[in-house]
């Protein structure tokens, strides 16, 4: 008879993999067959020759910085396998099943080390296809042996391993604690944007800050987190079996602890993790509370701005639009979305103006201009697309059943469309205000730029939301963000608005010589979004209200 | 009851690909009615409710609603009828009273009007105390309500309730009932009635169809119908025409 864990790992395996179910056996030996080829034969040949292109600089970085450089290295996977399963499980919570499982006479600690054993293969392969991008550089900067690299990928081995159990010991503590229900789900689909902040850091941080990174972590308080031992760990091997002769005497001021302590640490980490993870299994996989007793959050009485917008807009398309406002906003996931969303582009003009840094204080007459049209530019392309898919996308529509309750009004879905419209755009002025006044204080701007650096940003997100709109009207997919069709929305939008916002780039270019005027030039660059945003609404909304066929 | 006729269909056909959801109904319902949609789950009833209410175009056949076509005159039916969908489609994020006020906006109602509708309607569902909550704390059984109050609100002609009483409790289902008997007794508002449940069929519905496979086999009274099929209720009228009688044998044969 199969134990017990085994047949929720394997449950747990099916119900990731249920897209290749059909062939499920083929498509798992062709990717770790791909994965271990690419491991073993590809990426040993292929990133040291991308990284020769660079000419002699890198090699000499990562021999001179490499027990830095490795902390940073290994803060990036343990983000990736630790943060990503649970943002990943958060998008919806599923504890129904425990409930079948504890009254199927399963122990906790099955179902706990089931989760957790459900999720190798996945989170495996992603380690196998990353780690020698992450760690070839150094083997072959150091010219680590083959034992040497043998014995640094079961460090990573082991530490992708009691990651993704902690991973799994917090992605359960997480839903069980917000409960399935309604106001959790929501809950958790904005904490999954949370934690994805969590993973942007070290990439924006090995992306363009990885000295200064690197410098932060060889600082001893690092030398409290796990990731610190792994990559001391692995550090310590590449010391020992380098062949180029590098010591462990230059780097002792970054190197605290020896090899044996180092490794030490780590492996009681990952004993202690499953020793917590079993012992708390019983108080972690309970049920929250029922409708009675859950929380229940009562509405006051409505706020200034939405009683100037009943009064702006009065009559039943006023009231459309106030409710549109409220329900949009009172979702977490919808807030912590756009926070996210500024968040990025409150960070992009922070590393170009980093960037920018060396261009001497005396630059030559039109680089000003053309500082000012590339944040403008990139500020409108990173708002455009979040708010685009945020507003647009995922915070249109809730449900199938809520769109036949507002088919069934007369006109229902284009007077629901516009008051989605008209609220999307009052809150993307806030979210647009933001960034604006941000990049226009890092930049030092005038006031003139500044509005015109708001303005452009202002129209090209309308721009996206109206193509948001459209093309989840033409396929709408609710909020199932795990759906293909979802998938499908998500690239179209994002393929859509970076097409036109790049052809208006180059057309904004072409035309500087012509036009002198900045504000003049980005609001020509702005109407193809707004044009094509147009089209789409049009078409989209067309097609929702249409009759259904089928 | 007046003799006009709310819903009329000739040979009303439905077809997904290959599968006949709805087979050549013809049906006359008259104003001020309450008509009794009977039958499994996938006979036809939502398919049938949503040709009915504009919502879905039907393969073939003609129908009218109120006196208003359904291939030509959708908005019009819409703004005729009420519809109360199978599933709850409400928004977690509005209280009941803001989401009653939503629906009322889609229906062209707004201001003072409105406001004591809603208040008297949340009252009549023993809601007054929890109207300001949001939705996401209700129970299925408090949705239900709201959804019947919002199906209402606009004071339709003709309202199609898919399942109303499904997610009810008992003292909720006969609150219903009344409410259904009241309105059509004091103001004429037909009510198209999908359901299961057979007994509380038997006690609103003036007329019944019964509907297997897409096909409508039986129509009548209640007690026409029963008498026919030569039962004691309509239940047992109901599992001899579907065909869902338990055959006893099998209850254990599993076990073997």
């Amino acid at each position: 008879m199969p134990r017990k864990w085994y047949v929720i790992a394997k449950a747990e395996f099916f119900a990731q993999t249920y897209r290749f179910r059909r062939w499920r056996k083929v498509t798992g030996i062709v990717l770790f067959g791909l994965a271990i080829i690419w491991a073993l034969f590809i990426a040993p040949v292929f990133i040291p020759s991308v990284l020769d292109s660079f000419g002699p600089g890198i090699d000499l970085l990562l021999i001179g910085s490499f027990p830095s450089l490795m902390r940073t290295v290994m803060l990036f996977l343990w983000v990736v396998v630790l943060i990503y399963p649970i943002s990943y499980a958060l998008q919806e919570i599923q504890i129904g099943q425990w409930e079948i499982m504890l009254s199927n006479n399963v122990s906790t600690r099955s179902m706990m080390f089931g989760s957790f054993l459900g999720k190798v293969p996945s989170y495996g392969l992603l380690v196998l296809f990353m780690a020698p991008i992450l760690l070839t550089p150094f083997t072959d900067a150091l010219a680590v042996s083959p034992l040497g690299q043998i014995l640094i990928y079961l460090v990573v081995f082991v530490v992708a391993l009691s990651t993704l159990f902690l991973s799994t010991l917090l992605t359960t503590a997480i839903q069980a604690k917000l409960g399935d229900s309604t106001r959790g789900n929501d809950l958790a689909k904005a904490l999954s944007m949370v934690v994805a902040v969590v993973v942007l850091v070290p990439m924006y941080g090995l992306m363009y800050f990885s000295e200064a990174m690197s410098a932060a972590l060889g600082m001893d308080v690092f030398l409290l987190f796990p990731f610190t031992w792994a990559a001391d760990a692995i550090s310590w091997t590449i010391i020992i079996f380098n062949g180029i002769g590098v010591s462990a005497g230059a780097f002792l001021t970054v190197l605290k602890f020896d090899a044996l302590t180092s490794l030490s640490l780590l492996m009681a980490f990952s004993g202690l993790v499953v020793v917590v993870a079993f012992r708390a299994a019983d108080r972690i996989f309970s049920f929250g509370a029922g409708p009675r007793t859950e929380k229940i959050i009562t509405v006051k009485g409505e706020n200034i701005f939405l009683r100037k917008m009943r009064d702006f807009f009065p009559g039943p398309f006023g009231v459309t639009v106030v409710t549109s406002i409220k329900e949009f906003s009172r979702k977490m996931q919808n807030v912590s979305r756009l926070a996210y969303g500024v968040i990025l582009s409150v960070l992009l003009p922070v590393i170009l103006s980093y960037s920018l840094g060396s261009i001497p204080e005396e630059m030559p007459e039109g680089v000003e201009s053309f500082i000012l049209l590339i944040v403008v530019l990139i500020l409108g392309m990173m708002i455009a697309m979040i708010s685009g898919i945020t507003f647009g996308g995922l915070g249109f529509l809730e449900s199938k059943d809520q769109l036949w309750i507002i088919k069934s009004a007369p006109g229902g879905v284009w007077k629901f469309a516009k008051a989605r419209l008209v609220q999307s755009i009052f809150l993307a002025i806030l979210i647009v205000a933001i960034p604006s006044v941000f990049v226009a204080i890092v930049f030092q701007f005038s006031i003139f730029d500044a509005i015109t650096v708001f303005g452009y940003t202002l129209l090209v997100t309308i721009g996206a939301v109206l193509i948001c709109i459209g093309i989840t009207a033409i396929n709408p997919t609710y909020e199932n963000q795990k759906s293909m069709s979802f998938m499908l929305n998500t690239f179209a939008s994002i393929f859509v608005i970076m097409f036109l916002l790049l052809f208006s780039m180059v057309t904004g270019f072409s035309l500087m010589a012509t036009v002198q005027s900045i504000p003049l030039l980005l609001l020509i660059s702005a109407t193809p979004m707004l044009a094509a945003g147009a089209l789409l609404y049009v078409v989209g909304i067309a097609k929702m209200s249409m009759t259904d066929t089928t | 009851m007046s003799n006009s006729i709310d819903i009329k269909t000739e040979k009303l056909s439905k077809n997904f690909g290959s599968i006949r959801a709805l087979v050549d109904l013809d049906l006359e319902v008259k104003r001020g009615s309450t008509f009794g949609f009977l039958g499994p789950n996938g006979a036809g009833k939502t398919t049938t409710v949503r040709m009915l209410s504009g919502l879905l175009r039907p393969t073939s056949g003609n129908a009218s609603v109120c006196g208003f076509d359904v291939h030509t005159q959708r908005d019009e039916i819409k703004a005729a009828t009420g519809l109360l969908p199978e599933a709850p489609g409400l928004y977690s994020k509005l209280s009941a009273n803001e989401f009653l006020e939503f629906i009322g906006a889609l229906n062209d109602l707004h201001g003072e009007t409105l406001h004591r509708r809603i208040d008297q309607l949340m009252s009549l569902m023993g809601l007054e105390g929890r109207q300001n909550d949001l939705l996401e704390s209700y129970s299925s059984g408090m949705k239900q309500k709201v959804l019947v109050a919002s199906t209402i609100l606009h004071e339709p002609r003709l309202v199609f309730l898919d399942e109303p009483t499904s997610r009810l409790d008992p003292a909720a289902s006969a609150l219903v009932k009344e409410l259904i008997l009241a309105l059509a007794k004091e103001t004429e508002t037909t009510f198209f009635i999908c359901t299961h449940m057979t007994d509380f069929a038997e006690d609103v519905c003036g007329t019944i169809g019964i509907l297997n496979e897409g096909i409508l086999t039986t129509l009548g009274s209640p007690e026409e119908i029963v008498q026919n099929i030569g039962v004691d209720d309509l239940e047992e009228a109901y599992l001899k025409i579907v065909g869902g009688e338990v055959d006893r044998s099998r209850l254990l044969a599993w076990r073997d």
